[in-house]
């Protein structure tokens, strides 16, 4: 092995094919979507037929088997259409990732496989972990308790992308059997299929932006859920944390598509505008914004790029979880930031709805924060240092 | 004399600014956003205290202490203290505070005593009207000096051909100050302001915007088409421009250096407001865990926003203090601008940041304000404008040659 920024053959073909989706079929109805808070059926049947919907779930599934890497970049690549349509796909999502990185073979064919029927291309999965502001704590409170051949799941979840519609939601529990001293092995995830009784969600939450995903908290009340869907796992810790830093990874990767969308418009606008007599590219106070905006694009993809990989390689491994939040914060950081810039290089016109630039700064700021998921990536960082040095 | 403290009328004022604001402005903030429009109960409280304009009387005090140069004004430090308050409050809903707004300084600097009696006597403390300023076109936001609103003389009127943006009230208002040019080639020399009343023939607005934030606020486009506007509505007369000859300009350009440390100031209000809902939301959710790691990093990030707000209110201060002694302020009103401009984003993002999912929900009054706030590095002058206006300061007198 190598370094090497050079995207494989197969993947580069992939590439083309969504970026040529996103810009014909996602940009130019980014305003309809959101005024609509959801994706027309069309276009995520569309989706779904080349396989985007099922990024995650592994061949054997009826997925595409690509790795994290290959993701991430399609990601990217969505996002840059327009990234409240990056977040708000069908599919298994964050559900998806943690069955095919918990589960064992049965578990995943059968939880995962309806995912890739042709029909299936409205249904959805949650991943329903945080329970408060401050992101996630091993002191969960949703107990699944055993009864029979069954586990009864009871506690609020909050945030929860597409919690009141999935028809798979992970749930992360303290198993009420176990009373273990450290909080982090009393914990395990399960699987609830369909939507039983017990199962119920909130309004949806009105966001800063992403219009188009429906986040919601979720409530669990003695919902029944068969033993066989306790996700296998292997340690609660690096459970939580691996699925969480693949979920980080494909959000840090769309907030890059998104960045690289706000950086390409502001750059095309400040070719056609004029002001003092020349272009805005020849003032030299917004070439150098903009020269940064593109730098710091490019460092921040390699950070998630390099962070996909490790995961790629070692799974859940300290490193890679460790890389995983840097990429994270840096592109939540980022994001807020270019965005920002993007719509100061339009000025005024950049404060109104005639253009884009406005909903990505609003996108940008929500993406990261929103399902409490990455709260803590921060923390999670200096903690990390502090472990490793 | 070095002094930072608030003489006992500051003091006064500020309080009762405060409890207007929150009283009457606060409470309705989120709603006003959500409605598009000024609430109800904030218009009958500035009637009630007669908020939106001043009488003649206080006018005519504040006018001669303008022209006398010996006389001390705290005029501008006062409407610092009272701009910071009303934009804690809320940002978007006291731009709908009754008054000729933005048009009121042209009026006040360069129009006639018969211009003043007549554009000015029509406000009232018991009636909600408002006056606006239109200096932005589609292609001349920054590069003011670039406007191509055209105006010629015909008889007894002058009439205006163009169309101008991002005007604040530009619907509403009985009057707006309109920049237009006799002659683009002669640049800033060109330049003539007028009044345009509301139902002048010619004159219509086709669009309102629809804006990220500032919602409650309305944001107008005017279109001027062979509108005739009489002779007696060019502010100052012709007579003034025959005396002062390339200063036609002046006129945008001089209120700036009062408006630029006001529109900086609310962005100061804006951010406090970020940075108190922040540190109440951490108190509350720390209350029992002031032991983590993440309470530590939080405490640290308010410390942060705190000393950023007092750096831009200060610059602020700085600026308006200057212009109360009448000694130029161009540069300092734009370091204050600058530096807040930028200050209100960072701080504002940060205040979210730490709520995490709860700042992003649009219940809390954060994630209006974070749409609210980004205009005012753009409004009034960009950052980067205000960064050629001090850069220009700095090296002035120095030539490369």
């Amino acid at each position: 092995m190598s370094i090497s920024f050079e995207l494989p053959d197969e993947v580069k073909d992939v590439v083309d094919m969504v970026h040529r989706l996103a810009q014909d079929e996602i940009r130019p109805h980014l305003r309809e979507h959101e005024h609509a808070g959801e994706l027309p059926p069309e276009l995520l049947q569309n989706v779904h037929s080349l396989g985007l919907t099922t990024l995650s779930l592994p061949q054997e599934t009826g997925g595409p088997g690509l790795d994290l890497r290959a993701a991430a970049i399609l990601q990217e690549e969505l996002a840059w259409g327009d990234v409240g349509v990056a977040v708000a796909l069908s599919g298994p999502g964050a559900a998806g990732l943690a069955v095919a990185t918990l589960g064992d073979a049965e578990q995943k064919s059968r939880l995962l496989a309806p995912f890739a029927a042709e029909a299936a291309f409205e249904r959805r999965g949650a991943l329903a972990i945080v329970e408060g502001p401050v992101g996630f704590s091993p002191e969960v409170a949703t107990t699944a308790e055993k009864k029979g051949d069954d586990f009864v799941i009871t506690g609020e979840k909050r945030y929860v992308q597409d919690g009141a519609s999935a028809e798979l939601t992970v749930v992360l529990a303290r198993d009420a059997s176990r009373n273990d001293p450290d909080p982090w092995k009393n914990l395990a995830f399960f699987a609830i299929e369909g939507r039983p009784q017990g199962l119920t969600a909130s309004e949806r939450l009105r966001t800063l932006g992403l219009e188009t995903a429906r986040y919601a908290h979720v409530k669990l009340e003695g919902v029944r859920v068969p033993a066989k869907n306790r996700l296998v796992g292997k340690k609660p810790w690096h459970d939580v944390h691996e699925v969480i830093a693949k979920k980080r990874i494909l959000d840090a990767a769309r907030l890059v598509g998104c960045c690289r969308a706000a950086s390409e418009y502001a750059n095309k606008y400040a070719t056609e505008r004029k002001a003092f007599g020349k272009p805005l590219y020849e003032h030299q106070a917004l070439a150098f914004m903009m020269a940064d905006m593109a730098t710091k694009i490019d460092a921040c993809r390699w950070l998630v790029w390099r962070a996909a990989w490790r995961l790629d390689q070692e799974g859940g491994a300290d490193q890679a979880l460790a890389e995983a939040a840097v990429a994270t914060k840096h592109a939540i950081d980022l994001s807020v930031e270019v965005t920002s810039d993007a719509v100061q290089v339009l000025g005024g016109h950049g404060y109104i709805q005639d253009h884009p630039v406005e909903k990505w700064m609003r996108d940008a700021r929500c993406l990261g924060l929103v399902d409490g998921l990455s709260v803590d990536a921060d923390t999670q960082i200096s903690e990390q240092l502090l472990v490793t040095s | 004399m070095i002094e930072f403290e608030l003489t006992p009328k500051m003091k006064t004022m500020r309080d009762m600014v405060h409890m207007f604001a929150e009283t009457y402005v606060r409470p309705y903030a989120i709603q006003a956003d959500l409605e598009g429009k000024a609430p109800e109960p904030f218009l009958e409280a500035c009637k009630k205290f007669g908020l939106g304009m001043g009488s003649m009387d206080e006018r005519a005090e504040e006018d001669s202490a303008l022209k006398d140069p010996k006389k001390e004004s705290s005029g501008n430090r006062m409407s610092m203290i009272a701009s910071e308050e009303m934009a804690w409050g809320d940002p978007a809903v006291i731009l709908n505070l009754p008054g000729p707004g933005l048009g009121g300084p042209p009026v006040k600097f360069t129009g006639t005593e018969e211009q003043k009696k007549r554009f000015f006597g029509m406000f009232s403390k018991d009636t909600i009207k408002y006056g606006a300023y239109a200096l932005t076109e589609p292609g001349a936001g920054s590069d003011a000096a670039n406007i191509s609103t055209t105006c010629r003389k015909d008889g007894n009127h002058y009439i205006l051909n163009g169309s101008k943006f991002f005007i604040t009230n530009g619907k509403k208002a009985e009057w707006t100050v309109v920049f237009a040019t006799i002659d683009k080639a002669l640049g800033r020399a060109g330049h003539r302001a007028f009044v345009v009343e509301r139902d002048t023939p010619g004159f219509r607005v086709p669009k309102l915007e629809k804006k990220m934030g500032l919602r409650a606020s309305e944001t107008a486009e005017q279109v001027f088409e062979d509108c005739r506007v009489p002779v007696e509505n060019l502010l100052g007369g012709e007579a003034y421009y025959e005396e002062k000859g390339k200063e036609g300009f002046k006129t945008a350009m001089k209120t700036f250096d009062a408006t630029r440390p006001m529109v900086a100031v609310m962005a100061v209000g804006i951010a406090r407001a970020c940075f108190e809902i922040a540190r109440d939301w951490v108190k509350q959710t720390f209350a029992l865990a002031q032991h983590t790691p993440r309470f530590r990093r939080v405490s640290e990030e308010l410390a942060w926003m705190e000393r950023e707000i007092q750096a831009a209110r200060l610059l602020c201060w700085r600026a308006a203090w200057l212009l109360d002694l009448k000694k130029p302020n161009s540069k300092e009103s734009s370091m204050a601008k600058a530096y807040a401009g930028g200050m209100v984003q960072r701080v504002s993002a940060k205040a979210i940041e730490i709520m995490g999912p709860e700042g992003v929900l649009a219940n809390n009054l954060v994630e209006k304000l974070y749409r609210d706030q980004k205009v005012y590095d753009i409004f009034e002058g960009t950052g980067q404008v205000q960064r050629v206006v001090i850069s220009r300061r700095i090296f002035e007198g120095y030539s490369s040659s």
